[in-house]
């Protein structure tokens, strides 16, 4: 009799744990939806603005692109890089070695402090539209982006200039409204794309084809922006980099 | 009995730790933004030039043509000619945008745009010394002007830039060699 009255007080404090978590489950799904039917007075309201992260990428001075939260929503407004480089240029023309600038940088246009680093991608094709294949034969160094400001924007691979894909962190913290050193200040295209040749002579003609006549280089910038609280982990979830080992905190 | 009561109190643990699993995904996120942007441009390269020239009073005229429709190039000409000939050059418009290279080329200064043609050059021949083979120009009696070959040969090399948008030729890394592409024949007279 004993045994049983044991058996059953045990049993009576198991339901009520169920019961306990059952009852903590749909709380938590009930919560928004009594959120809703809350009545407010317009009169009483407070605007509480919540942090706002938000970043964009200048190109001489000029923003390009960029992606500010603002309220509920996200902000967007893109544009493409290099669209005036060729504007002094006879004929909009490349000319090959010369120094075309090319100032890039960031700026915090979110209202929260935040960290930031950028990706640039140089790369070749050939063809337009589906047709469009990359050129793996040709170097992605020949396009020379003059990266400057080594000091404040740190290159974990300085070495690797041949690699497609650049990356660079700003050392510190961007405070809202604030502006990035430039991590870049010219572009060129360097001449040896022009070495390979081949001449033919027929009657009182002289034809030079290139190899590469026709490529088109390409330079892709990301930015990505992350917040500061937490900045740490923050960083290693968001870009899967130790920040304390790149000495950017 | 002992385990029905053990399946029970797992299933509530269970049900305890996905309400708790619930708080913590909040804590997991970071704001965090992004914004990209691309660009680029074509590399048009190529040059095509063409050479004309006529011949009057023993006097080739000499002009060359930009016939691409994507490069601008530096020219140059050389002229070869056999022994007992000789020759004079004439920039026809005298600004000095044809100059002796002093390495047997004529130059032409100016960077040559395409569809764009170069001022005249002038080769005048003199063929008084022609004589026949083994005889000394000096003391020959007779002498054979109603045969000999002048050759001109043109050569193009696409226009460099330095840094600071400066224009060049580099004569030596593309021509290593020319081929012949007139033959102007002269009836002596």
């Amino acid at each position: 009799m004993k045994k049983i009255s044991r058996a059953s007080r045990s049993r009576k404090i198991t339901y009520m744990l169920l019961a306990l978590a059952v009852i903590l489950l749909l709380g938590s799904a009930v919560g928004s939806t009594r959120a809703a039917l809350t009545y407010y007075s317009e009169n009483y309201t407070a605007q509480i603005r919540v942090g706002q992260i938000g970043v964009s990428l200048l190109e001489n001075g000029n923003t390009i692109t960029r992606r500010d939260y603002d309220g509920d929503r996200w902000v967007e407004t893109s544009g493409a890089l290099l669209e005036n480089m060729l504007a002094d240029e006879k004929d909009g023309k490349l000319v090959l070695n010369k120094k075309y600038t090319e100032e890039l940088t960031v700026e915090n246009s979110g209202s929260i402090d935040e960290y930031v680093r950028v990706r640039i991608y140089k790369y070749w094709t050939k063809g337009e539209g589906e047709n469009q294949k990359k050129v793996t034969t040709l170097s992605p160094d020949l396009i020379r982006l003059n990266l400057i400001n080594g000091g404040q924007w740190v290159n974990p691979e300085p070495d690797a200039k041949n690699k497609e894909c650049i990356e660079l962190y700003y050392k510190g913290i961007l405070p809202s409204g604030k502006k990035t050193a430039a991590f870049a200040d010219t572009i060129a295209i360097d001449g040896q794309i022009a070495q390979d040749v081949t001449i033919t002579t027929k009657d009182n003609i002289i034809t030079t084809t290139y190899k590469y006549d026709g490529v088109e280089f390409h330079l892709d910038v990301e930015v990505d922006a992350v917040q500061t609280h937490n900045a740490q982990d923050a960083i290693k979830s968001a870009w899967g980099v130790d920040a304390a080992a790149l000495g950017i905190l | 009995m002992m385990r029905k009561y053990k399946k029970v109190a797992a299933m509530s643990a269970a049900a305890l730790g996905l309400v708790a699993a619930l708080t913590i995904e909040s804590s997991m996120a970071y704001f965090t933004t992004y914004v990209s942007a691309e660009g680029g441009h074509v590399v048009n390269m190529g040059t095509r030039t063409e050479i004309e020239e006529d011949v009057s009073e023993m006097t080739k005229h000499i002009t060359l043509l930009n016939t691409s429709d994507r490069g601008d190039c530096f020219v140059r000409v050389k002229v070869f000619y056999g022994a007992g000939v000789t020759v004079s050059y004439v920039d026809v418009e005298g600004n000095g945008d044809w100059y002796d290279g002093g390495d047997g080329y004529w130059y032409y200064r100016p960077v040559l745009p395409v569809g764009q043609r170069t001022s005249q050059l002038d080769v005048a021949i003199d063929t008084t010394g022609l004589v026949k083979p083994g005889e000394d120009p000096a003391t020959a009696t007779e002498f054979i002007k109603d045969k000999f070959n002048v050759v001109v040969v043109q050569e193009c090399t696409p226009v460099l830039y330095r840094e600071n948008g400066e224009t060049y030729a580099n004569w030596d890394t593309i021509y290593t060699d020319y081929e012949e592409v007139i033959t102007g024949e002269g009836d002596g007279n």
